[in-house]
């Protein structure tokens, strides 16, 4: 009895509720990585989640909120957890709250992913009808990798040779670690609040190939969620052709590789030209179609106006001819009374004196006067005598 | 590569000059109108695609709206 109350008289004496805070407190600094397998999962009004973790000879409780968990756990599946140990004041039950989970081994990994998988496509994360088309020609895209990786390089090389003057806004994360999920969730919500400033035309999430470990991010709720809720297209190309994850079902456009979701983003530049050089022809002998149609057309004119002045100067050809016929006749009539004119002159001429006097005809002159008679000369008048060669003088006797 | 060019709009309007083109709609007057249009466009749409270059802003944490 000595040695009982020895004992509680040298020990600090604590309420229920003290001790517990007590070991609370002690328990805090144990926080650990524990393994095990899970049993009796369950998930309370969708929110809370609670299970035990175990081996062959021990069993613990746990407890969580079901958004930190990156996947639904399953009865069976080996997993790691991380957490915090604690006892629960008003049951004082032990459990551990857990801060995360990934599964251990391919077996785990492959089921937690289905799991997951089969979740989401439920609530109609991967529905096809909410898939959106990027544009033929963005200008601005949202980039969302890790500036350290192949990812990157890749995709800028690729794009660079494609289709030139695009804006990338490139958002540095990490892509694999126990970070990576929320880092890219952050980067996803920083476009979004950006949006109405960037004018973004897709936002492209991308990482290089490895191990499905390595893909965990991309496998996580939390980076589904963030893939959904995306304002604008996403365009999500992860790993080797061979790679798929939660967030290429997400996606609005899969892509096989990060090179790949360059070529799906942007068209190429030779094939653009291509298409603007065709267009420049189409529309060259769409020009020389209107111009011959016009041509036809003036053609037409110009062959109805012809039509038109022919037939006036035929008009005036005949009013020429018959001008000229009428010319014709006056000629003739002209002649006509040349001849005449001719005959009478000649008519006329042969009344002239000169004619008689060839005849042998004189004519007598007194003083200048043609005398006819011999009544008007007497003896010794002294007269001219015209012959047919010329004068001559004469007295009467 | 004048500022504020829009290569998608740009791009349409030719394609859609083009199709009236090819159905043969425009009167004389129109069509020389929309033709000199059209060479307009595809002329800049040529330019724009000698461009090589893509502009790479990175996103600076600090500006981040969380943390």
């Amino acid at each position: 009895m000595w040695y009982i109350s020895r004992i509680m008289i040298n020990l600090r004496i604590f309420s229920v509720s003290e001790y517990v805070g007590y070991l609370n407190e002690a328990l805090a600094e144990r926080d650990a990585v524990v393994e095990g397998e899970v049993s009796e999962y369950r998930v309370n009004q969708g929110k809370w989640v609670f299970f035990k973790i175990k081996d062959e000879n021990a069993v613990l409780d746990c407890f969580g909120v079901v958004f930190k968990l990156k996947f639904p756990l399953e009865d069976g599946m080996r997993v790691r957890l991380y957490g915090r140990p604690s006892i629960y004041a008003k049951s004082g039950k032990f459990s551990i709250t857990v801060e995360w989970v990934e599964p251990v081994g391919a077996g785990a990994l492959k089921r937690a992913f289905e799991l997951l998988k089969a979740e989401l496509e439920k609530e109609g994360l991967f529905a096809r009808e909410r898939k959106r088309a990027i544009p033929r020609f963005p200008k601005r895209i949202g980039l969302i990798t890790s500036r350290e990786a192949a990812a990157y390089k890749d995709f800028i090389k690729v794009l660079q040779h494609r289709f030139g003057g695009i804006e990338i806004y490139f958002y540095h994360v990490q892509v694999q670690g126990a970070e990576a999920a929320a880092d890219i969730a952050r980067a996803f919500e920083y476009f979004n609040a950006h949006q109405p400033e960037f004018q973004l035309d897709a936002v492209v999430l991308i990482r290089g190939g490895g191990s499905t470990e390595d893909l965990a991010a991309f496998n996580s709720r939390e980076t589904a969620y963030a893939v959904f809720g995306s304002l604008v297209p996403v365009v999500v190309g992860v790993g080797h052709e061979q790679d798929v994850t939660i967030a290429d079902f997400v996606a609005d456009v899969r892509a096989s590789t990060p090179s790949n979701a360059a070529e799906l983003v942007a068209p190429q530049r030779e094939s653009v030209a291509r298409e603007v050089a065709e267009m420049t022809g189409a529309l060259e002998r769409g020009a020389e179609t209107i111009r011959e149609n016009y041509l036809r057309r003036v053609d037409l004119a110009v062959t109805a106006l012809d039509r038109y002045t022919l037939g006036r100067i035929h008009g005036l050809e005949g009013v020429f001819k018959k001008l000229a016929l009428h010319l014709n006749f006056f000629g003739e009539r002209i002649t006509m009374q040349k001849l005449k004119i001719d005959n009478f002159t000649r008519l006329i001429k042969s009344f002239s004196p000169q004619a008689v006097l060839e005849r042998g005809y004189a004519v007598v002159r007194k003083e200048g006067k043609v005398i006819s008679s011999v009544k008007d000369l007497k003896a010794r008048d002294v007269i001219g005598l015209r012959l047919k060669d010329g004068d001559i003088g004469a007295e009467v006797i | 590569m004048k500022k504020g060019f829009d290569f998608a709009k740009s791009y349409q309007k030719l394609e859609e000059i083009t199709e009236q083109f090819e159905s043969g709609k425009f009167s004389l007057e129109d069509g020389l109108k929309k033709f000199e249009e059209g060479l307009a466009l595809a002329a800049e749409c040529k330019e724009y695609l000698k461009q090589v270059e893509n502009k790479i802003i990175e996103i600076k944490k600090k500006f981040s709206i969380k943390e």
